[in-house]
């Protein structure tokens, strides 16, 4: 039987009811929404929640701010009092922020099309520069609760266009927006829920001819390629390369898989001048005449990365159906005929948890190319653990602290392979943990002569019980896999556990369809299986430190 | 503007039930014929699916016959002079509506 979801509160001063059907008929959606008791915001914040329920808070400003409701019906606005009617509004979100889990609280917007003269944006007194302010106040109040998501209405009233507001639902039932624009925002939270649950793309694999360029390179010659220029379809594939390599500084891998002679496509990457991606953007290519699904699925394979974490760009619709056929958890999506919307296409993807992006994403190229070399160098040890000697690795653990907040957050919210219970933490209740000593979570750092493979590893514990530890979470990188940093953070957890004086260390597996590879770490790990998802270890003999590397432990302030 | 038979408004209310699915979970779907219930005894849409039925074929009268007509509570009230309205009965009373 499936576990019971998560509860989706739909707080509002207007009906949401059309939302809640669409919403229910979303099933990825993580939550099961239900609608609060229509215009009672503030109670409904107010009041007591069951654990785990996040809400969606979607109000109009006319009901937050009666100054704003002056404001629409022509009176000249007091800014100041419109402001301190925000504020108290963003009070209750804050408050209730500490009893969701999530909050996603929409932009306010009013109709475009209501005109309030010359100077509806004049400082001080025009309506939408109002708006504009008070959306303004409400993000700057809110930008201190991690756990409280703004959403993009704009982009839903776009989307749904002339007929997004419908007077006709608002007099009969109270709803403002038609149903296009509730379908826009279900698309939105879907995507939400997606990256806040580590779905998103990390590798962006792309053809070349007619795709990153225009023209074919094996017939035109690089010379003549559609790129940058005076040249309408040349700008959109430098605008398009632009965007691929915003994303890639950023930390999203960038791949090539081109059938083509590999020489003739090096060359046009290596001398055209209006390429914006260079060689060393790409963490693998594969160029050749060789299927491109199975091309696509080698390079999976080598940078161990999830097939739903893969996205796949081409401009032949044959090559988008056959890697579909191949690979059907890769996201291929359709590419228009029509090279001026390419970059508008990529952009209009929500796939890109961006937000979540650490300072270790940002040089992730760099970490998957000292991966190869690292790889190359085991040719020539003896064995294993005569290799892993050579590379000279140190793990640094340190007890969570603020600055490594975000990063750790990221990292449970996408390990899913070597991961023991695959819990979400919120970045509130992670820094709720940072003040208990009772539910201690240790960072570990891995670098080597390679390279620094940065924050990649997770140990939570839980210390309250009189005679045993429990390893809340066990979390790593695939990154650093393999290389007895597993056995490091074991040796970690029954050392401090030790230490708090506890004479069993247990750790609870929770299956997954992909947490496969930590289940199978823990069977040759050297603790007592107890049953079959149960692991102990007795304190009294210490878990040893695997040889071929150095442990750092920092202090709590490290 | 062109005349609106019974036939042509019986499909436009058939599609326009049929659009109303795409923002429905699956178990609460509309299937429906001529013959269906919508309002009334046995009607298959509630009152949020009334007026989002009716906003949508105001919509639908509009693109499809180049008119507007508004329905009101009136409207509503001399329907429910039955106690069932079906997809044939409500087409009728809309298509006289259109060409009147």
């Amino acid at each position: 039987m499936d576990a019971p979801r998560a509860e989706l509160l739909l707080v509002s001063d207007f009906n949401l009811a059309n939302f809640a059907s669409i919403l229910r008929g979303r099933e990825g959606l993580p939550w099961d929404p239900r609608l609060a008791p229509l215009d009672q915001v503030v109670p409904v914040l107010n009041g007591a929640t069951p654990p785990d329920t996040s809400a969606v808070v979607w109000t109009r400003p006319e009901r937050v701010s009666a100054e704003f409701q002056r404001a629409l019906h022509f009176h000249v606005p007091d800014v100041q009092r419109a402001l301190a009617e925000v504020d108290a509004f963003a009070d209750v979100l804050l408050s209730a922020a500490h009893r969701y889990r999530t909050l996603f609280v929409p932009a306010w917007r009013i109709p475009a099309a209501y005109r309030f003269g010359a100077g509806e944006l004049r400082a001080g007194s025009g309506m939408h520069d109002l708006l504009a302010r008070m959306d303004l106040r409400l993000a700057d109040r809110l930008s201190s609760a991690p756990n409280i998501h703004r959403m993009h209405s704009e982009r839903w009233l776009q989307r749904a266009g002339e007929g997004a507001w419908s007077e006709r639902l608002w007099y009969l039932t109270k709803t403002p927006f038609s149903n296009a624009v509730f379908q826009a925002a279900a698309d939105d939270l879907q995507a939400l829920a997606d990256q806040m649950a580590g779905r998103s793309i990390k590798l962006i694999v792309l053809d070349l001819d007619d795709t990153l360029w225009g023209g074919i390179v094996g017939d035109d010659g690089w010379e003549n390629l559609h790129l940058g220029g005076h040249d309408a379809a040349g700008e959109a594939f430098t605008d398009l390369q632009r965007t691929l390599k915003g994303l890639r500084e950023r930390g999203i891998l960038l791949a090539i898989a081109s059938k083509n002679d590999e020489a003739v496509a090096l060359e046009a990457i290596r001398k055209h001048p209006e390429m914006i991606l260079l060689e060393d953007d790409f963490v693998a290519m594969r160029i050749d005449w060789n299927d491109k699904g199975a091309n696509i699925a080698d390079m999976i394979r080598q940078l161990n990365i999830g097939e739903r974490a893969v996205m796949f760009i081409d401009d032949n619709p044959v090559e988008r159906s056959r890697v579909r056929a191949f690979l059907p958890d890769v996201l291929v999506p359709e590419w228009p005929a029509n090279k001026l919307l390419y970059d508008r296409t990529l952009r209009g993807l929500p796939i890109f948890n961006l937000d979540a992006l650490s300072a270790e994403d940002a040089r992730r190229t760099e970490l998957y190319r000292e991966e190869e070399a690292r790889e190359r160098s085991r040719t020539g040890h003896a064995d294993t653990d005569d290799w892993l000697r050579s590379l000279g690795t140190t793990v640094r653990a340190t007890p969570l602290n603020e600055a490594d907040l975000a990063r750790v957050h990221q990292l449970f919210g996408k390990t899913n392979q070597f991961n023991l219970t695959t819990r979400r933490w919120t970045e509130q209740e992670l820094r709720d943990r940072m003040a208990d000593p009772l539910r201690p979570v240790w960072a570990f750092r891995v670098s080597d002569r390679f390279g620094d493979a940065g924050l990649t590893g997770i140990l939570g514990l839980e210390l309250n019980e009189r005679d045993r530890a429990v390893i809340s979470d066990l979390i790593l990188s695939c990154r650093v896999m393999g290389r007895k940093v597993e056995e490091t953070l074991l040796h970690v957890a029954t050392t401090l556990a030790g230490q708090a004086g506890k004479a069993l260390v247990e750790a609870h597996f929770i299956p997954t369809a992909k947490n496969r590879p930590c289940l199978d770490f823990l069977q040759r790990s050297g603790l007592e299986q107890a049953d079959k998802d149960t692991f102990i270890w007795h304190t009294a003999r210490p878990y040893d430190r695997p040889a071929t590397l150095e442990l750092v432990m920092g202090g709590p302030e490290a | 503007m062109s005349a609106a038979t019974t036939q042509a408004v019986e499909e436009l209310t058939l599609a326009v039930l049929a659009r109303m699915n795409d923002d429905l979970p699956t178990a609460e779907r509309i299937t429906a014929d001529s013959g269906t219930p919508i309002m009334g005894d046995g009607g298959m849409l509630d009152s949020l699916g009334i007026a989002n039925f009716i906003v949508g074929m105001e919509e639908a009268v509009e693109r499809s016959f180049g008119t507007s007509v508004p329905l009101s509570d009136q409207d509503l009230m001399n329907l429910f002079e039955e106690p069932t309205v079906t997809v044939r009965s409500f087409a009728t009373y809309l298509a006289n509506r259109i060409n009147a």
